[in-house]
């Protein structure tokens, strides 16, 4: 039945993916609704939220608010909290609440923009869509705030902040940064998928390489002009670098750097233990001895995986599936979008040596007795967890 | 923590707002400020909130409770945000495989024609499971409640089709403050399922929480006075025939306000009436509590040595309450005698009150430095108690904005500080001080009377224990 899932718990939705783009922007982030999804964003999706605080809000919506579209109120209540909270913005964020009573997005920012002076950010995720949606809408809505705002190069030289110092510092010694869109921690295998993507970018000559919803300050935002190069890691970043092509001509990349040191990496992490030397590197080339692989993974990571694999055997038959966005243009032929868990049941079925995604699949397809690597995929699992 | 505040938002010059017992106990409980009147601002989210924000996250929310029925499993109707961290449940022993979505779109909400897919859903959902269930559970969230949808029609519908017990529970987060929260509403759909069938006097539920009493409370010893010999609660009902026959208790005894509309329609639909307790850590306000519940049932208490000469077999235990309060009080001596120096920080994910909790502390000469917890109107006898006692102790929201700025373990003790010794009870007040010790005290078995007041206090005792030589390097422990 369409809809219906019985092994998997539903993905990361949109709402999250928007908060993990503004999480370290030091906003004020207010989730617009009951408490129930503010909960779900902070506690389950945001593995930062534990160890870094951030100003984020639940509207505390209640059922007469959302019946009478008390939206004064909810206007009031930010500027109440704008007023005591120093920050650089006021984001709102959707949820399935605002979406049922047609909530106007405009309208709020028109509303809050006559109370507070700070830039307003308004992102109409829904809870039904996945958060690659939603980390895309963040981007582009705060991108075109700060064009809106004419807040572009203008940030601060002031910041007090070590971590912002150590970057401007940076900064000064080279115009050559690179900045990486859509690699939230929703979107990566795990945070040390930064530490690679950001060794392996150094290793081709960019002396920084900033992630934007991974680190990167508001600042970063505001300097985001200076990047030599903007680099989307995901379908959720693409719309973003296309953007700042269009603001000011900054090349963009779509791809995922250092899949060929991952397949390495990840064998030697979990067998290096184990395995002596000479097993370790036949293990590292036992992918020369599959024939069909499919990789269910975020598009863009999946794509380059998928290029550094045939580079050990360019004749390897690789089939690419997300439930995630799958962008056209980076298609294969036989690349599938799945919507149902069916899906992909069905496409397992279709004779595949190896399969490579979260090891939360596996218990779809108990049929299936070829090769399984685990990468896991937190916006499926939810397990922080890395490694094969 | 201070360290990890993120650096660029400039969010540190200011500081979270309180009041103290004194100034709330002056404005008294018709003027509660707006700081705690979670209506009249945004709600901070930090992981202190958690369990107000997603009570399912931690402990029993919706889902989980849900599900208490044995052998059932639920349907969660939603758009897929609301089921997201529920995979967190599934990893909970018992939860497994319990838990299936039928996700909500766009187009459904606006056409409702998720309504009809559900007697489906149940039907193919009964269909996979290797055992059939015994009941399947219909949760609906906001969205629904926004809808108007009439879901006890849809469950009965889908209990025809599936020919197994459907009922629906309801996760309306835009309801918690109503007449009838989430948690109220799930107690009286699982309890709705009770058959009317013959009463037995020797019967008696526990209603209130989805995990059992710890089986050392006196409470027990002391219904078994009074002639009971079978007392059920729902979580240790092992087959849903068990569960079935809480309909035949001759009362209810509610340990949880959160059961009392269930209550009351299991006297209006069953005739069981029901009497109702409230969780107590001091010795002297349980005691009165059991005497007024004893002479309710009609029972004797056992006088001092009376039972010494009686047969083990008497089939008849007598109840005496001063065994149990002795044993709480000495706990508590032991613990001041030990550590007379503990400044206690209490939060509200506990299980107590953390304002009755509060006053037992300071009444028995402990130091209670802040309570984080909302003031509700019930509480305000033990805030002028506390007032009266401890004017200075600080009352703060968990969830007012400008708690953002609780300076999270600033205040270490100095060299000299008479109360270096502290201690925070509930997880929320943890998160605020990471180096004190912490005493969580949210297990999901319930501690109840005299042994639940000795249990706590003997384990903020090990906890101190456990910190010995750190706490003697300071000087704090005799």
């Amino acid at each position: 039945m369409k809809g219906l899932r019985r092994f998997l718990t539903p993905f990361a939705p949109d709402q999250s993916g928007a908060v993990s783009v503004l999480y370290e922007l030091g906003g004020i982030v207010v989730i617009v609704d009951a408490g129930g999804c503010a909960g779900n964003i902070c506690g389950f999706d945001e593995p930062r939220w534990s160890e870094t605080r951030s100003a984020i809000f639940s509207a505390g919506l209640r059922d007469m608010d959302a019946i009478m579209g008390r939206d004064k109120l909810l206007v009031k209540k930010i500027a109440d909290a704008a007023g005591k909270i120093q920050a650089n913005f006021v984001a709102l964020v959707g949820t399935p609440v605002p979406a049922v009573i047609g909530t106007d997005y405009k309208a709020l920012k028109k509303m809050l923009s006559k109370e507070t002076s700070l830039p307003v950010v308004t992102v109409d995720t829904d809870g039904m869509h996945l958060f690659d949606s939603g980390e895309e809408k963040a981007y582009a809505a705060l991108l075109r705030e700060l064009k809106e705002k004419n807040l572009f190069d203008k940030a601060q030289d002031d910041n007090p902040s070590q971590q912002a110092a150590v970057r401007d510092e940076e900064k000064k010694s080279s115009a050559n940064c690179a900045g990486i869109f859509g690699a939230t921690p929703l979107d990566l295998y795990s945070q040390d998928g930064k530490r690679i993507i950001s060794d392996v970018l150094k290793k081709e000559g960019f002396d920084t390489v900033i992630f934007y919803g991974n680190g990167a300050l508001f600042s970063d935002f505001q300097n985001v002009s200076k990047n030599k190069i903007n680099i989307a890691v995901s379908p959720s970043g693409v719309k973003a670098v296309k953007l700042l092509n269009e603001y000011f001509g900054t090349p963009y990349e779509v791809r995922f750097p250092g899949t060929d040191v991952l397949i390495d990496e990840f064998s030697r992490k979990t067998y290096g233990s184990i395995l002596k030397d000479e097993q370790l590197n036949a293990h590292c080339n036992s992918l020369k001895d599959v024939q069909k692989i499919l990789i269910v993974h975020s598009q863009i990571f999946a794509n380059s995986l998928r290029a550094s694999i045939r580079k050990i055997d360019a004749k390897a038959d690789i089939t690419v599936a997300s439930w995630f966005e799958m962008l056209d243009e980076y298609m294969e032929d036989g690349d599938v979008h799945l919507k149902e868990e069916d899906d992909l049941i069905d496409l397992a079925a279709g004779g595949f040596d190896l399969i490579i995604g979260d090891e939360i699949l596996k218990k779809m397809m108990p049929e299936y007795k070829g090769k399984f690597f685990n990468i896991p995929e937190f916006s499926i699992s939810g397990k922080k967890r890395a490694g094969i | 923590m201070d360290e990890s505040v993120n650096n660029d938002n400039k969010i540190r010059n200011n500081a979270a707002s309180g009041f103290s017992a004194l100034e709330l106990s002056q404005k008294g409980s018709e003027n509660i400020p707006d700081e705690y009147i979670t209506s009249k601002h945004l709600i901070y989210n930090s992981p202190a909130t958690l369990a107000f924000n997603s009570p399912g996250a931690e402990g029993f929310g919706v889902k989980r409770a849900g599900l208490a029925v044995p052998g059932s499993v639920m349907l969660i109707v939603s758009p897929g945000c609301c089921g997201r961290n529920t995979s967190d449940i599934t990893r909970i022993k018992g939860y497994e495989d319990r838990f299936f979505y039928l996700e909500i779109d766009n187009t459904d909400l606006v056409t409702g024609r998720h309504l009809k897919k559900i007697p489906d859903a149940v039907k193919e959902i009964v269909d996979f499971c290797g055992k059939k269930p015994s009941l399947v559970m219909i949760c609906i969230t906001c969205v629904d409640a926004l809808l108007g949808t009439d879901m006890e029609r849809v469950a009965a519908k889908a209990e025809e089709k599936a020919g197994i017990p459907v009922r629906p529970c309801y996760m309306y987060a835009l309801t918690r403050e109503g007449r009838k929260p989430p948690m109220v509403q799930v107690r009286q759909s699982l309890y709705s399922l009770l058959p009317k069938q013959k009463r037995r006097g020797t019967s008696v539920n526990i209603l209130g929480f989805f995990a059992p009493v710890f089986e050392s409370s006196e409470l027990f010893l002391l219904l078994k006075s009074a002639g009971v010999k079978t007392i059920r609660q729902i979580s240790t009902c092992e087959k849903i025939d068990e569960f079935y026959k809480m309909g035949e208790a001759n009362f209810n005894l509610v340990v949880n306000r959160e059961a009392e509309a269930a209550a009351d329609d299991l006297q209006k639909r069953l005739g069981i009436p029901s009497i109702e307790l409230q969780r107590f850590y001091d010795p002297d306000r349980i005691e009165k509590q059991y005497r007024a519940l004893g002479r309710a049932l009609g029972i004797t208490e056992q006088e001092e040595g009376e039972n010494d000469n009686l047969p083990e077999n008497l089939g008849r235990i007598l109840w005496n309450s001063r065994l149990g309060k002795k044993e709480a009080l000495d706990s508590i001596n032991k613990l001041k005698k030990d550590f007379p120096k503990i400044s206690f920080s209490i939060g509200e994910v506990i299980n107590a009150n953390p304002f009755e909790l509060a006053v037992t502390l300071v009444e028995h000469g402990f130091v209670v430095k802040e309570i984080f917890a909302n003031p509700d109107p019930d509480y305000f006898y033990y805030i002028d108690k506390l007032a009266a006692l401890s004017p200075g102790t600080m009352i703060y929201s968990n969830m007012e904005p400008t708690m953002l700025y609780y300076d999270i373990d600033s205040d270490e003790a100095s060299e000299g500080d008479m109360y270096k010794c502290r201690v925070t009870l509930g997880k929320d007040a943890a998160f605020y001080h990471p180096s004190y010790l912490h005493v969580n005290w949210n297990s999901d078995e319930q501690p109840f009377g005299f042994d639940g007041c000795r249990k706590l206090f003997d384990a903020i005792y090990q906890a101190l224990n456990s910190g010995r030589e750190n706490l003697i390097f300071k000087g704090v422990r005799r």
